[in-house]
């Protein structure tokens, strides 16, 4: 291939690239700012809910396949997070699958394998044990081991997802993206039994979401 | 090999592919799937607005993409669109190159 031809094709490389680490950078900043809401909207809802007694108790009494009302609304609000997030994995697995975008600055394929291995031992270990401690005899201590060690394996799982956001290295992971990982994966399984966790959480990937928002604007 | 190569190079000669710039645009536009803001491009490329203009209008009269005013969350504005006609070429290009490396 002529010269020229090379000049053009690393020239549209680098292109797409630009626009791709912006529009990613931007999506993960939404993300952040959606899911950071999460916990205010739901507290708004049973603050809501609570204020006018009679909606409480009927969110309560009323249920449906026995799961009460107050449950389904949280995981219908939750539903439709999921779905705004959807999207924006889906670019993002698409622009990570490209030939030639993910071709420069690519990280070490083993660093990547040696943090996917030991995150999926970690993963199946906190699996195990969940299953085990689920199979012993259940009481108020064991009933919290489970939920933690539950709600540890989901984080976990979110955190993988995250980290594969950056694995392309289209997009530079910042310090406050580790700072909203970190903070999830510690404050997220502890949240249930302090639930001003959730709280200091909600704080936290507000914080990345701005701060990423302001890297798109500044061109950071 | 040789057939690709030749592949590529006439697709490349087209005019609305003959720039890297062009051709980085709607590679974008073919992953984000969706309508990026005039704005957002000029920030991202950092080029004067009338050769961003220049490239886009060159893109839409081969029809590869959608150029156009519309409403989007932060107000009206100018917003590009990737084609149907845009992702088959650029599915195409993209074949070439995966099969070429």
């Amino acid at each position: 291939m002529s010269s020229d031809v090379y000049e053009l094709l690393r020239v549209s490389n680098d292109t797409a690239r630009r626009i791709l680490s912006r529009e990613l950078r931007k999506a993960i900043g939404l993300y952040y700012l959606l899911w950071g809401t999460y916990p205010i909207v739901i507290a708004t809802f049973y603050a809501a809910a609570f204020e006018f007694s009679e909606v409480y108790y009927c969110l309560i009494q009323f249920n449906v396949f026995s799961i009460p009302m107050i449950y389904i609304i949280t995981m219908a609000i939750a539903t439709v997070y999921v779905f705004l997030t959807y999207r924006f994995y889906i670019t993002a697995h698409r622009v990570y699958r490209s030939p030639i975008i993910t071709n420069r600055r690519r990280r070490s394929g083993l660093t990547w394998t040696v943090i996917y291995t030991v995150a999926i031992i970690v993963y199946l270990i906190v699996i195990y044990l969940i299953v085990i401690a689920s199979l012993t005899k259940s009481n108020n201590d064991y009933d919290n081991i489970i939920a933690y060690m539950l709600t540890l394996a989901f984080a976990v799982s979110i955190v993988l997802n995250n980290a594969y956001l950056f694995k392309s290295s289209v997009v530079k992971a910042r310090y406050y993206d580790y700072l909203a990982n970190a903070s999830f994966l510690i404050l997220f399984p502890l949240s249930f039994m302090y639930y001003f966790g959730d709280y200091i959480l909600s704080l936290i990937w507000i914080y990345a979401g701005a701060r990423s928002l302001l890297e798109v604007i500044s061109g950071g | 090999m040789v057939d690709e190569v030749d592949e590529l190079i006439r697709m490349l000669k087209d005019k609305a592919l003959s720039s890297g710039v062009r051709l980085g645009i709607l590679i974008a536009l073919y992953y984000i799937d969706g309508y990026v803001t005039f704005t957002d491009l000029h920030r991202d490329l950092d080029i004067p607005k009338s050769s961003l203009h220049q490239h886009l209008s060159i893109l839409q009269e081969d029809g590869l993409v959608e150029f156009k005013r519309a409403i989007t969350p932060l107000g009206v504005r100018t917003v590009v669109k990737i084609t149907d006609k845009g992702k088959t070429v650029i599915k195409k290009y993209l074949e070439l190159v995966k099969r070429l490396k």
